[in-house]
């Protein structure tokens, strides 16, 4: 008798490891999804993929302007430029991917209430289509740093600990906000407004020296924070992060991709009917 | 011998709510909760913010067997499918598959406009479930099957849609699942592709190794692909049997007109989704939850005449028929609007459509509120029930969409001078002819004037 394999279907949601081994399984698919958004996204454009180094550039314009020329923030050794954009391009994953967390199940909704795949698949393929944003822009301020002069590998060996903590955060956020936003449409348009702030509390755009001494111990609690300096630490030589804020931000990325994981998991077959 | 099952379903209930979550999802309540969570149920239903899509529905489904579901428009048949392919998870109850599952449900899905045909077969087969090595063996079977031919490195916004629905097709009928289902995509394309796509849902049922799970409006279609049918109504299944006597009794309750209200909770999209005579030929429209459209414009009734003026419930074949629609339009819906009915058998054949674009150049004009009047000089129905479909276009958008409106009896008439019409399986139109055994030009004129019309029903 050939006995395939049996599908139960019952109310209740999958069991964790039994939801994982099934994402992994389909990581084809998420080869596919990536392909799918980076062919399509710049597609019929004269510039096609070159928009993702131009966008950010653009992007960038208005705090070359209020932050480096007229309140020359810059810190001394390092040009602004380079300065920003190593900010930035963290900034590119994380924001992005929290800006768009709120509606990705909804966008891929024509495919999502048609064909059953682990619904993983969605959030994760959209946090690699920023991840390859975030490391051509990251790439490009390793040349252009050394076309500056800079000697870009102070403490190189810590870049990718930081990054690995930035993906940690990224897809935790992106998860907890997708779930709730899903569940609960309000919110999904106050999350801008959160970005925003958050945005604002990094020191992506201003060096870290403009913090008050008396609000650092607080303003180096936002795990953002330590990502953003280590990186520059890794790359500069400047804004080391305490290893205590490591440990905290660390901390918080396990937590937030556990709790993730887990909300999203135990929910995602009954999102469909609230799509 | 013993059965080897493919599908089991046991106890099968399915909950929609229609307000958003304003409480926590069941499963995200600690497990001993869940009874509550049962109570809940029972109540929102109670106080009608919610409906049971499905209620109990049992079934065993054999490898190898070709099963059609059938039921009008809300009986849970698509909600039954989402479950089975785990778009969706069930309040209650438990399905076994035994084995993969594919469905052709509207083909082409996931498609991205950007990328060419090359590219999307590949991103659809893996949705469906292909495996690369797969992929790789069956791409030339799935290019060539699709007919689409040099189109498939051009990116599919520029194909027509025609070409897309082949493509997905194509795809999906290759994808070769242990279970297959077929939801209601034997109607799409043109008529060659139809039936090369009937012909190979045909291949793969008689084949006999893949069971087949076919939903179709069309009895012809499912009587021919199916030896057993299962009618779903109101989430419950009311027979499962012989394909032709499940579909006899399906049909004599369609005939049978107005059906039942929902005794259970009086739900959306079941228990209002069916055509509600008021007795005098007038059908309300205003309180049916089923529509579909962005809502400028609601119809809310749809009312038959005969030629003197009087609301008729049952017009004589190839009688004149006067057909008024009332509407209300929203402020913004106050533009101009294409109005349409389709007429369709009891099998669900559509046997004809009549949209307002085709006779009048300019759209209508819409007030506040109003009525559309279509008049039908002849009506080419031969005797029975037919379901009417009515959509209105404002500006190109659907604005509001009713599947089975309302239900048109026809009945018996003079219309031949013999009194009698053929039978619904040899003919499905109506036909003003003659015979002559001296053919001259002159008689063989076409005779559709009024007052021939008047000679042959009086």
């Amino acid at each position: 008798m050939r006995r395939t394999f049996v599908i139960e279907i019952g109310p209740e949601p999958q069991r964790f490891s039994a939801a994982l081994r099934e994402v992994w399984n389909a990581r084809p698919l998420l080869g596919y999804f990536l392909a799918r958004d980076l062919k399509g996204r710049y597609r019929g454009t004269l510039l096609g993929n070159w928009w993702i180094m131009v966008r950010p550039l653009v992007e960038l314009l208005p705090y070359m302007i209020v932050f480096g020329l007229f309140l020359r923030l810059g810190p001394d050794h390092v040009p602004y430029v380079i300065y920003l954009l190593s900010g930035f391009a963290p900034w590119l994953l994380f924001g992005n991917t929290l800006n768009a967390a709120p509606a990705t199940l909804t966008r891929s909704r024509s495919l999502v209430s048609k064909v059953y795949f682990p619904r993983l698949i969605v959030p994760l393929s959209d946090l690699l289509v920023r991840s390859v944003d975030f490391g051509i822009v990251l790439a490009a301020v390793v040349v252009a740093s050394i076309v500056f002069g800079l000697v870009p590998v102070a403490h190189i060996w810590a870049l990718p600990v930081f990054v690995v903590l930035l993906l940690l955060l990224a897809l935790g956020a992106a998860l907890l906000v997708t779930t709730i936003c899903t569940l609960q449409a309000d919110l999904g348009h106050g999350v801008p407004a959160g970005t925003r702030l958050l945005f604002y509390l990094s020191p992506i755009v201003y060096p870290l020296s403009i913090i008050p001494d008396g609000l650092r111990p607080v303003y180096d609690l936002n795990p953002l924070t330590t990502v953003v300096s280590g990186i520059r630490w890794s790359l500069f030589g400047i804004d080391q992060p305490s290893a205590i804020n490591v440990g905290v931000a660390g901390a918080v990325a396990l937590a937030a991709v556990w709790l993730g994981l887990y909300v999203f998991l135990r929910i995602d077959r009954r999102l469909t009917d609230l799509l | 011998m013993s059965i080897e099952p493919a599908i089991e379903i046991e106890s099968l209930w399915k909950l929609y709510r229609m307000e958003r979550m304003n409480s926590l999802p069941p499963a995200v309540r600690p497990r001993t909760a869940r009874r509550f969570a049962e109570i809940s149920d029972d109540r929102a239903v109670k106080e009608g913010r919610a409906f049971w899509a499905l209620r109990d529905v049992n079934l065993t489904i054999a490898r190898g067997e070709s099963v059609g579901v059938i039921g009008r428009n809300g009986a849970g048949k698509s909600t039954l499918l989402k479950i089975l392919s785990r778009v969706t998870a069930p309040t209650r109850g438990r399905v076994r598959l035994y084995g993969s599952l594919a469905s052709l449900l509207e083909v082409g899905t996931g498609f991205h406009d950007e990328l060419t045909g090359r590219e999307n077969i590949a991103l659809n087969a893996t949705i469906l479930g292909m495996s690369a090595g797969e992929l790789a063996r069956r791409f030339d079977a799935i290019v060539e099957f699709s007919g689409i031919g040099d189109f498939i490195d051009v990116p599919v916004k520029h194909l027509s849609s025609g070409m897309r629905v082949r493509l997905g097709f194509s795809v999906a009928v290759h994808v070769e699942p242990e279970i297959l289902i077929v939801d209601e995509v034997l109607a799409v394309g043109d008529a060659e592709f139809q039936a090369r796509c009937r012909d190979r849902v045909a291949e793969i049922v008689s084949a006999g190794e893949r069971t087949v799970l076919v939903v179709s409006h069309s009895m012809a279609d499912v009587e021919r692909l199916c030896g057993r049918v299962v009618w779903l109504d109101h989430g419950t299944v009311m027979a499962d049997g012989a394909a032709e006597e499940t579909i006899q009794r399906y049909l004599s309750d369609f005939r049978d007109g107005p059906p039942r209200k929902q005794s259970v909770g009086g739900g959306l999209g079941s228990g209002s989704g069916h055509a509600i005579a008021d007795g005098r030929g007038v059908w309300r429209l205003a309180d049916r939850k089923d529509r579909s459209g962005n809502g400028a414009v609601k119809l809310t009734s749809l009312a038959f005449f005969d030629k003197a003026g009087h609301a008729v419930e049952m017009v004589g074949a190839g009688e004149p028929l006067i057909l008024d629609i009332g509407y209300a339009a929203t402020a913004a819906g106050r533009r101009k609007a294409s109005i349409n009915v389709a007429v369709g058998d009891e099998r669900g054949n559509r046997v004809f459509w009549m949209p307002s674009r085709l006779v009048i150049g300019d759209d209508l004009d819409i007030a506040e509120t109003g009525t559309f009047r279509c008049e039908v000089r002849e009506l080419p129905l031969l005797p029975g029930n037919y379901s009417l479909d009515v959509w209105c276009n404002v500006e190109g958008a659907v604005a509001d969409k009713l599947i089975g409106a309302a239900v048109l009896r026809v009945g018996r008439s003079n219309y031949y001078p013999s009194g009698k019409f053929p039978s619904s399986a040899r003919s499905s139109v109506l036909v003003r002819y003659t015979w002559s055994d001296r053919p001259t030009f002159d008689q063989a004129r076409p005779p559709a004037n009024e007052a021939e019309t008047e000679a042959a029903s009086s």
